[in-house]
């Protein structure tokens, strides 16, 4: 099934159920509280695992795409982007984990100064959802073949930008745009 | 940081109770006493504070100096036999064999072989010296990819003697491990395109400008020193003649010819024998370059112009465009000031003026019209 459509379910079951505890109780608190922590701690471990795993195969195979020009980077050429494929897991892996700090952050604030406790009953069980669906962990740790929609580099999901710029924004892999791109001259940026 | 230490002091220290001890005297009291009397009931809390951090952090500070210099000089010393093969000096001067740029820079060099004008040797440490950066670099570099992970590295710059002339090229052997990083920060790899061969381990890839050049540098000597392993501590090992920052101006396109070898700082004695091995294949490559025992045909030299040509003619086109642009601006200008003059003139004054304007135009397209003719 669709995530999309799995998220949204998963969304309105989880407010119901947030309605229907009383969260100004203490205990029931306490074990939102631990639920979410244990969710977080799931989310770290699956994550960390796909990291060993990534390491433990060591796949060196070169990776060459197009990356479109990020407009609001100040980028007006697209970069060629040479990776193995290890590399390039792992960079999807560390967004992922990336984004686990960021949510605990929001969550921090969220939940710790405005004293909001829905929230955290609603991205508890997501958040597990949604690092089971990404694309680096089923490869890994699911060992689906990675072809198809999961062939790298990954489609960026479909959102906004992607209706605004038309589908400008997509990698290129064909072997002309990647060898044009490649000799560009792109880099040379200062270090430090 | 200052405010956050100060509420930390505050509550290690009640704030009232800084002056406490004035306050347990009266004023005449404190007057009646001698100054010795004065600094034994004064509270010195706050200072022994502030000097035990102070004295901590220098402390700390000269362990990781200690340790970076030990770091650099055991690593020069264990490349003294393949640098004094080859060259009269090994070392800044005949005394010194490094200079210390800072506690975390460090550089080295080499001169006098045929061949090769010099060998620069830059070390740049991780900054041990300095714990707070060097544990916040290490945790912002996960988080932002503008800061750099903290790492020893060395390059070695061959500059071949102007003596020792060949033809412009980029040929890099560069490590799978960190590649596009390489790419990005190295202005004369994003002019090269990237290739795998049956040639190095699988743990390499070629960069170059054409097939030619990648095959003919890798000397049998340089290919037996590449192991698989080897890229975990080798960066790149590249020839060019383009520099390494995205040049601004024409003349940083000029050829300016160099062998980079860009390594982490290893303390292995097996894999720095292997970095002996590598600079000591590079040596003899510049030689064999010079002595045009590697050459290469005309048409992968023809391409290699054409990179260079199109780099330049990119630039010349910004410049372009920039001109174009501050011509307009200035023309927009004047406009608006002759029209501001105009405003400022009263009504006969302006008549008379746009008159002039008239014929002005018409004498020009009069010309204009002669010149056809």
């Amino acid at each position: 099934m669709n995530p999309a459509v799995t998220n949204i379910v998963l969304m309105l079951v989880m407010m119901q159920v947030s309605r229907k505890l009383d969260l100004e109780d203490p205990t029931i608190l306490f074990y939102v509280r631990v639920g979410y922590g244990a969710c977080q701690a799931i989310v770290m471990a699956i994550y960390l695992i796909t990291r060993a795993k990534i390491n433990a195969k060591n796949d060196l195979t070169t990776l060459k795409y197009v990356q479109p020009a990020n407009p609001l980077a100040g980028e007006s050429e697209p970069k060629a982007v040479v990776t193995t494929v290890k590399e390039y897991d792992l960079q999807q892996v560390n967004t992922q984990i990336k984004s686990v700090f960021q949510s605990l952050a929001m969550m921090g604030f969220m939940h710790l100064y405005m004293k909001y406790t829905n929230p955290l009953v609603m991205q508890s069980v997501s958040s597990v959802k949604s690092a089971l669906e990404a694309n680096i962990v089923k490869i890994h740790l699911f060992g689906v073949p990675a072809s198809g929609d999961l062939k790298r580099p990954f489609k960026a999901a479909a959102g906004f930008m992607e209706a605004l710029t038309g589908g400008a924004g997509e990698f290129k892999t064909d072997k002309q745009s990647v060898e044009q791109a490649e000799i560009s001259g792109s880099g040379g940026i200062k270090e430090d | 940081m200052s405010s956050a230490f100060a509420t930390f002091l505050s509550k290690v220290i009640p704030s009232n109770d800084i002056f406490a001890s004035q306050q347990k005297y009266s004023v005449e009291e404190l007057q009646a006493m001698t100054i010795f009397q004065r600094l034994a009931v004064n509270d010195w809390r706050l200072e022994f504070i502030t000097l035990s951090f102070i004295t901590v952090f220098v402390f700390l500070f000269a362990i990781g100096d200690w340790y970076n210099k030990r770091l650099v000089v055991s690593y020069l010393e264990s490349l003294r036999g393949a640098f004094e093969k080859n060259f009269y000096q090994y070392g800044v001067s005949p005394k010194d064999l490094y200079i210390k740029d800072n506690s975390e820079s460090y550089a080295s060099y080499a001169t006098g072989r045929n061949n090769i004008a010099k060998v620069n040797i830059t070390i740049k440490l991780k900054p041990r010296h300095n714990l707070f950066v060097w544990v916040l670099e290490t945790v912002l570099s996960f988080f932002a990819s503008s800061v750099q992970l903290p790492e020893d590295k060395v390059d070695f710059v061959i500059t071949p003697a102007r003596s020792a002339e060949y033809d412009n090229f980029i040929a890099a052997i560069v490590s799978k491990l960190g590649m596009n990083e390489h790419r990005k920060f190295n202005y004369f790899l994003s002019l090269t395109k990237t290739s795998d061969s049956t040639n190095l381990p699988e743990s390499f890839v070629y960069m170059s400008e054409a097939n030619e050049f990648q095959e003919k540098i890798t000397t049998p000597e340089l290919k037996k020193a590449l192991t698989l392993q080897a890229a975990s501590f080798i960066k790149y090992i590249a020839v060019t003649d383009q520099p390494v920052e995205k040049p601004e101006s024409i003349q940083e396109f000029l050829p300016q010819r160099k062998i980079i070898f860009s390594t982490s700082l290893v303390s292995n004695s097996a894999q720095l024998q292997q970095i002996g091995q590598i600079l000591d294949a590079l040596f003899s490559v510049v030689d064999k370059l010079a002595s045009k025992e590697i050459s290469f045909k005309p048409e992968a030299l023809k391409k290699v112009v054409k990179t260079r040509e199109s780099e330049i003619s990119k630039i010349q086109k910004i410049r372009e465009e920039i001109k174009q642009e501050e011509l307009a601006a200035e023309k927009a200008k004047l406009r608006r000031e002759e029209r501001d003059k105009l405003r400022t003139l009263s009504r006969e004054e302006q008549i008379k003026a746009e008159k002039k304007a008239q014929e002005k135009k018409q004498r020009k397209q009069l010309k204009k019209n002669k010149v056809r003719m």
